[in-house]
């Protein structure tokens, strides 16, 4: 009865961490917010703010900030190390020019899976200068498009800065395949057959050896046998 | 040990063998309609495709998993039950192993079909052999439980020879005679034949353990080794070995208590073999209940984005009756009915067994369907009722494995006479021997 009662308070437990402060029960949707507006593809060019503009491939439908939001401008530049990418740095100016501090915003880059989607690659809270920044190694060389997003703040509404840089470096790419795990998957067929070989000749000699065994010593009965 | 007592044994676990009462006949042929309607609906799922079953394309999993997951359990608990009662030399298992290893047969013959139904079109079966991935688990799962069948299969033929020498000798000259005869292998009981049996038996059972462990633990891998929520954890390979154990224990005193009503037996299958089946139901129910609070309480407590909506829909949702009942109907109750002393023990502890059964049908419905029908992306559930074809085919399956054994023990002793003459007059051993004397050659 004691380790039922046991039991029973760790069946509790763990619907107390279920239903615990904090803890939702729903899913929580990790997709991104989709563009705040879009406008004609024309018009992108006009609309970036911050760092040098570029227009969008006509596909894609252009990122408008709102005009009476925050100015979000993205800058991006090489980091120290190589290997880190790039430093993508925002600034949030409220209307009157003054920096928004504490604000959280979100940096996408833009890619193309089944159409233009916007892939989150970090976030961060804006300092008292109204600065934020996150290193960004990219997937493929080539030109990137960042979009970086500010939620909106008291009565700043939310706003979207875009960036493009052209990537010199690239993140290698993942391989499956790697040599050692590669030379080792390919041992795991046969190590499997021979695991199987090995069973499957155990049940037949505890079977045949038992058939022939039986069989060759029919002799002379037991003393047991006799006595019966 | 006296001729008297020899042909006690002789006569109460044979006498069934080639006859046919009415009671037999009316069970043979309610089982057989209902296997035969079984089999009529599959016969229609079959010309009509699945679409006549309730599953769909959210919830591809339904009925015939979860009955192909429980019914390969029995079998493990019936095998199971039998290899560690032979290796710890169990005196009192006698009259027992014969039931369990026949009833793990009968169900692993059930339960290795249900992947064939599942599959909607038979013939594509072939293509698990043909296109064959050694990295796929239903190729995993394809050699274990072939490989387990054919121990399975050995294992009962093993103990069976000493049984059918003496049916054979028991027998007038007759082409059955001549059958048994041939089983036989020619057995006579001589001291170098006990020892090749022995030797054989021991060989089996150590590699039964094993091998009934890796089905199951491949069945677990087929759902662990996916991402879905409430499947993808890593000690679902030891829960659904304690779950196999756990039904398979209760299938086999179920069976026992049976056969023991209806051929006689209650002179060799005493209350004390009820108690220490029912020992051994605790001990796998504990074990089963710690392997899933410590489950429930990692995934719980973590709530990641995957598990939450399974955990949410078995706890406080649409499957928290069933997942309540199973845990107190299915596993707490019979726990206790069966640990509490006083009387009508067979009776409880049949009871209990039951109820056991039945709740462990219910958590493999509750580790299938709810993991399935949870949307892996952000919108609707996936629903799943079974259609008449799922649970006729259901009932047909069920009904084949009494069917199994009525006709089993009709043609082959219900206890194994030989293993009641050897362990008659052996001490019981003060503790569990790893290696039983026979593993060595030795004489018992």
């Amino acid at each position: 009865m004691r380790r039922i009662v046991i039991a029973l308070a760790a069946v509790s437990l763990a619907a107390i961490g279920l239903l615990g402060p904090g803890r939702s029960l729903l899913p929580v949707s990790t997709q991104p917010a989709r563009a705040l507006a879009t406008a004609a593809p024309d018009a992108a060019a006009a609309t970036h703010a911050g760092h040098d503009a570029v227009s969008t491939p006509a596909a894609r439908p252009a990122i408008v900030p709102p005009a009476d939001g925050a100015r979000v401008i993205v800058t991006t530049r090489s980091a120290t190390k190589v290997e880190q990418g790039y430093v993508i740095e925002t600034r949030i100016v409220s209307p009157d020019g003054k920096p928004v501090n504490e604000a959280l915003v979100r940096f996408y880059d833009l890619v193309d899976f089944f159409g233009p989607r916007e892939e989150l690659i970090g976030s961060a809270r804006t300092d008292g200068q109204g600065n934020a920044a996150i290193t960004y190694l990219p997937a493929s060389l080539g030109q990137s498009e960042i979009v970086v997003r500010f939620a909106g703040q008291g009565s700043l509404v939310p706003s979207v800065g875009t960036a493009t840089f052209e990537a010199t470096v690239a993140a290698p790419p993942y391989r499956s395949d790697q040599p050692g795990l590669l030379s080792f998957t390919r041992l795991v067929p046969y190590a499997a057959g021979a695991i199987l070989l090995a069973v499957w000749g155990l049940i037949a000699f505890a079977l045949f050896a038992t058939a022939r065994g039986i069989a060759v010593r029919a002799g002379p009965k037991t003393a047991k046998e006799d006595a019966a | 040990m006296d001729a008297r007592t020899h042909d006690s044994y002789v006569e109460r676990a044979m006498w069934p063998i080639g006859r046919g009462d009415r009671k037999f006949w009316f069970s043979v042929v309610v089982l057989s309609a209902l296997v035969a309607a079984g089999l009529y609906a599959y016969v229609y799922q079959v010309q009509r495709g699945l679409w006549v079953t309730g599953l769909n394309q959210k919830v591809s999993w339904g009925f015939y998993i979860i009955n192909c997951v429980f019914f390969i359990g029995i079998s493990y608990g019936g095998a199971m039950t039998s290899a560690i009662l032979r290796l710890t030399n169990a005196k009192w298992r006698a009259p027992l192993t014969r039931i369990a290893e026949a009833t793990a047969v009968a169900a692993l013959l059930v339960g290795a079909i249900y992947p064939i139904i599942d599959l909607g079109r038979p013939d594509r079966f072939l293509y698990v052999i043909q296109y064959a991935q050694v990295g796929s688990p239903i190729v995993w799962d394809l050699v274990a439980i072939s490989t387990y069948m054919l121990a399975s299969l050995v294992f009962l033929y093993l103990p069976l020879i000493p049984d059918l020498a003496t049916t054979r000798d028991t027998m007038r000259p007759s082409f059955l005679r001549r059958i048994y005869g041939a089983l036989a292998l020619g057995w006579r009981g001589t001291i170098g034949q006990e020892r090749t049996l022995q030797r054989g038996i021991a060989v089996m059972a150590v590699l039964i353990i094993p091998l009934a462990v890796s089905v199951h633990s491949v069945l677990a891998w087929l759902f662990a080794v996916t991402v879905r929520g409430g499947w993808h954890s890593t000690i679902f390979a030891p829960l659904f070995v304690l779950a196999a154990m756990l039904s398979g224990v209760a299938a086999v005193i179920i069976v026992v208590a049976v056969f023991r009503k209806v051929y006689g037996l209650q002179q060799f299958i005493t209350r004390k073999h009820f108690r220490y089946l029912s020992y051994l139901l605790i001990a796998l129910g504990m074990g089963y209940l710690y392997f899933m609070v410590s489950e429930y309480l990692t995934e719980g407590y973590v709530l990641d984005a995957d598990t939450t909506p399974v955990l949410e829909a078995i706890f406080i949702g649409a499957y928290a009756p069933a997942f309540w009942s199973f845990t107190i109907g299915g596993l707490l109750f019979p726990l206790a009915l069966a640990a509490l002393p006083g009387r009508f023990l067979i009776g409880r502890v049949c009871f209990a067994s039951g109820l056991v059964i039945a709740g462990m049908w219910l958590k493999r419905f509750l580790i299938v369907v709810p993991g399935m029908a949870e949307p892996m992306m952000p919108w609707d559930w996936g629903r799943y009722a079974p259609t008449w074809v799922e649970v006729t085919i259901t009932v047909g399956t069920a009904a084949a494995i009494p069917l199994i054994l009525i006709l089993f023990f009709r043609f082959f002793p219900v206890m194994s006479v030989h293993e009641m003459e050897e362990v008659e007059g052996a001490p019981e051993p003060r503790h569990a021997a790893l290696v039983p004397s026979y593993a060595s050659g030795g004489d018992e």
